[in-house]
């Protein structure tokens, strides 16, 4: 196989790597990222509630 | 280009060679241009500098509980009792989330005699993990009634979320009106946070 020959396979075998790589690389970058996450709303209100019991008492005014 | 039997010379194959690669080359150099900048920075391969950086959001949260949720009372008719004694306890609110708060406080009627709280039972603001600050109720102020005009009042201003200080005590006070007819009472107290 004469030289020129031989540059001719090795400089498209060059190419088709370069072509692979790139595509590789790009995909790589697109894989990599991952899904722009929005944050939840944030809670800006909290309500807790709470008992006050009373028991009126009526005194009993009969005894002494 | 051609040679003498028609064909490529090996010096055009070359040179068609050079432009793919060219090309080639070229349109990956473009891909990774477009990229950054974009929401796909940043590119893997590489590295321009030896540090990376992590980064990670905590969301705010507001959250209040009440530790103490029950206060409760037995009095006759004109008579009046508080909590600042202990004897009931008050409530106990604590900041459960991350941001600092506001709490403000309604009740639903205490007494059937009134459809007002008014100055038969009212709240105030005593320190607990710490001081009440300064817009906070210092004194014993009037239970605004659910489903009043003037909803809510401030009980607790600036309430920290740090654990070991994101608790205050919120003292009662009711003054049993004089037609109150004797029986049980219930009163629904809401207590409010807004992140400030």
């Amino acid at each position: 196989m004469e030289a020129r020959h031989r540059t001719i396979i090795l400089l498209t075998i060059l190419l088709m790597a370069l072509l692979l790589s790139g595509s590789y690389l790009v995909l790589q970058e697109i894989n990599a990222v991952a899904p722009t996450q929005i944050p939840a709303e944030p809670q800006m209100i909290s309500t807790t509630v709470g008992y006050v019991t009373m028991n009126v008492v009526i005194p009993d005014e009969g005894e002494p | 280009m051609l040679d003498t039997g028609g064909e490529l010379s090996t010096n055009a194959l070359a040179l068609l060679l050079l432009i793919a690669i060219s090309v080639s080359a070229g349109g990956m150099i473009l891909s990774l241009g477009k990229l950054r900048g974009t929401a796909l920075e940043p590119i893997t391969g590489f590295a321009t500098s030896t540090t990376g950086t992590a980064s990670a959001t905590v969301i705010n949260t507001t959250a209040i509980s009440l530790v103490i949720s029950n206060v409760s009372f037995s009095l006759a008719q004109s008579q009046m009792d508080n909590t600042t004694d202990d004897s009931p306890g008050p409530f106990n609110v604590q900041n459960d989330g991350n941001v600092p708060v506001n709490v403000t406080i309604n009740a639903s009627a205490l007494f059937i005699s009134t459809n007002r709280n008014r100055s038969s039972f009212r709240f105030m603001c005593r320190q607990n993990e710490g001081n009440c600050q300064s817009g906070s109720a210092s004194s014993y102020t009037d239970m605004p009634t659910a489903n009043d005009t003037l909803l809510n009042r401030t009980v607790i201003f600036d309430l920290p979320f740090q654990d070991f200080n994101d608790s205050r005590y919120v003292d009662i006070l009711v003054n049993v009106p004089a037609d109150e007819p004797g029986g049980l009472r219930t009163s629904t107290v809401t207590f409010t946070a807004a992140q400030i």
